[in-house]
């Protein structure tokens, strides 16, 4: 019992040295002037002043040091260190007590290949966590980081950088009101307002929440993402790719992917689609768009045509569209340029689209195959054509069809225009169904605008 | 009579033949003009300025020099006062000095000056300016206090040890002692 009670007063004599060590601050001066002011005790400490504090080392012009609350003034190139971090400003202050410097001027934190600006600071040198305010600047030999606000943790390498934040590296820049960025995992975490621009293939990305993981080369937006890509084509003219939906994620690795998930609306040139599942591949210029289950089944515009399919695969070249491949409960409906209620239609299990600059040249279909073509003669309309095969096959020059063929034991069956004519909703193929949600491009062309200016 | 004058002359007459002639010794080291004109144990100096009491000195031993203006001490002590007349300091040395013209005090050798706000101050040498009432040194000095230590080459300071200036100083503050 007395042992251990030696002990115990032992092991807290040593704590009370320990905690007695630690605030002792040993400081080195050309001069020292000790004053008593009002009660307290004043020791101004002038040229080439060293203030030491355990791991702390501070160096500076002049030190006015209030005995009583352990504090001091540091004026003049002070310079603080503490392990790896130096703190330079011209004016600080410094608490022994708490182990806190701060400063109301210009302040340069230093940590390895890390710097830190800002108009003033705080470092509690016990937690090791930087508090920074008024135009923060923070680079490393990759990133720079602009903010109002910054906290940096340096044990964990931790940013927490708030109002108007942007971050940018070679390729990218990222704006939001406020951002957590882990340095030695590469974890950002963006919230509010943000905007991801990638120089690399001029993509700018909206949203409302950012979770970018470098490490694992995966980025993902929240908060109903929009994407624009302005792309220069060939003839100099500029198109501009839109993605909307509920949630986006982005992965950088050999095949650069983008995947729009939930209410996705696209528009690229004459291109629309409402669906809820995108993949876009830009590196090999495709673009997958799946039917999710419980949810309806995606739908792909192009100019007055309307396709529909469990599975659609846009393939693209050079930006200009190259194939089309619709797979799984396939249908087409086009509505004639002249007739409102003329549709012509054709479904199958899987219907390609060939284009040849921007232009649809050739259509195939496969797998019980059912169509409607109205059919016309010298401009007028004369009846209308309902078709089955195995195998259908389309020749289209100029936007008009030069060659039909049909494969399999195919049947054909003419209604002719008087029983057509006022008639025309009566022939319809069996999932013949019109969508009237297309994504509007004036209030993307608008939205993008607003979201722009901020 | 004459007999016994005579017994006695021979007696002196032999006493001094049988010995050697001796000289008085002569103690060269002894400059006359370092020979005090008054010497003084446990004395007592008090300094006033204007009726009020500044200072208090006491000596083992004072000496002084009358034509050096001059006073010499062993074993002071100095009570210095404020301006109430209240004691706030004491320097205690094993020797020190008076100037009898301008009032200055030398104190020398193991000076130690210790105010009533707890700061010791040590060093070789100390001076105190009557002019001024301000205590100066060239020397190393030492502060201690119960938060502080400092060290450094030459002091100014004013009597209590309250407002002073240390050049070349190492400082080490918040001491738990």
């Amino acid at each position: 019992m007395k042992k251990n009670i030696l002990i115990i007063s032992i092991l807290i004599s040593l704590q009370i040295i320990a905690q007695s060590n630690q605030k002792q601050i040993t400081i080195i001066g050309d001069s020292l002037k000790g004053k008593l002011i009002e009660g307290e005790n004043i020791r101004e400490v002038i040229g080439n002043v060293i203030i030491t504090q355990d791991d702390v080392t501070i160096t500076c012009g002049k030190a006015i040091q209030n005995i009583n609350k352990n504090s001091a003034i540091l004026i003049g190139n002070v310079i603080l260190t503490q392990d790896s971090v130096v703190i330079k400003t011209e004016k600080g202050n410094y608490f022994g007590n708490e182990k806190i410097t701060t400063s109301d001027t210009l302040v340069h934190l230093e940590n390895k290949s890390t710097n830190l600006f800002a108009n003033s600071g705080k470092y509690d040198l016990n937690t090791k966590i930087a508090e920074f305010k008024g135009d923060v600047l923070f680079y490393d030999s990759v990133t720079t980081l602009h903010s109002q606000k910054l906290i940096y943790e340096k044990d964990i390498e931790k940013i927490i950088a708030t109002k108007n934040v942007e971050v940018s590296d070679s390729v990218s820049k990222i704006n939001s009101d406020s951002l957590i960025h882990f340095r030695i995992s590469k974890l950002t975490e963006g919230f509010g307002k943000i905007k991801i621009y990638s120089k690399e293939n001029n993509v700018t990305i909206f949203g409302n929440q950012l979770l970018d993981d470098k490490q694992n080369n995966i980025s993902k937006i929240f908060g109903n993402p929009f994407l624009t890509q302005i792309e220069t084509l060939s003839d100099s003219t500029y198109d501009t790719l839109y993605i909307q939906s509920k949630y986006m994620e982005a992965k950088r690795d050999n095949n650069s992917k983008l995947i729009a998930i939930d209410s996705v609306k696209i528009i690229r040139g004459d291109f629309l689609s409402n669906n809820d599942f995108t993949i876009y591949d830009q590196a090999s210029e495709e673009i997958t768009i799946l039917k999710q289950k419980e949810k309806p089944i995606p739908i792909l515009w192009y100019e007055k045509t309307q396709i529909t399919g469990d599975s659609i695969y846009i393939f693209l070249d050079s930006s200009k569209i190259k194939n089309v491949d619709i797979i799984n409960n396939a249908i087409m409906i086009s509505q004639d340029s002249v007739y409102q209620f003329r549709f012509n239609q054709m479904s199958g299990d899987s219907i390609y689209l060939k284009f040849s600059n921007g232009d649809l040249v050739q259509t195939n279909v496969y797998g019980n195959v059912l169509s409607i073509y109205y059919l016309f003669e010298e401009n007028e309309p004369n009846g209308l054509l309902k078709s089955s095969a195995e195998k259908y096959k389309i020749f289209i020059d100029e936007n008009k069809v030069t060659d039909v063929k049909l494969y399999g034991s195919p049947v054909s069956e003419y209604h002719p225009e008087n029983l057509v004519e006022g008639n025309e909703k009566a022939f319809t193929l069996p999932t013949f169904i019109l969508y009237e949600n297309k994504p509007d491009k004036k209030i993307f062309e608008k939205m993008f605008k607003e979201l722009n200016k901020n | 009579m004459k007999k016994i004058f005579l017994i006695i002359l021979l007696q002196f007459i032999f006493i001094f033949c049988g010995e050697e002639k001796l000289k008085p010794k002569i103690d060269n080291s002894i400059n006359s003009k370092e020979i005090p004109d008054q010497e003084s144990r446990n004395a007592k100096i008090t300094f006033t300025e204007n009726g009020k009491l500044k200072a208090v000195l006491f000596s083992d031993i004072i000496k002084v020099l009358g034509n050096k203006n001059e006073k010499y001490l062993e074993g002071v002590t100095v009570d210095f006062y404020n301006e109430a007349e209240q004691k706030n300091s004491r320097l205690t040395s094993k020797k020190g000095r008076v100037d009898d013209l301008t009032q200055d005090m030398y104190a020398i050798e193991n000076v130690v000056a210790k105010s009533d706000s707890g700061v010791t101050l040590t060093t070789e040498e100390l001076i105190w300016r009557n002019k001024t009432k301000k205590i100066m040194t060239d020397k190393f000095v030492k502060i201690v206090s119960d938060k502080e230590i400092i060290e450094g080459y030459g002091f100014e300071s004013d009597q209590s040890l309250r407002n002073y200036t240390i050049f070349d100083i190492t400082y080490i503050t918040n001491v738990e002692q």
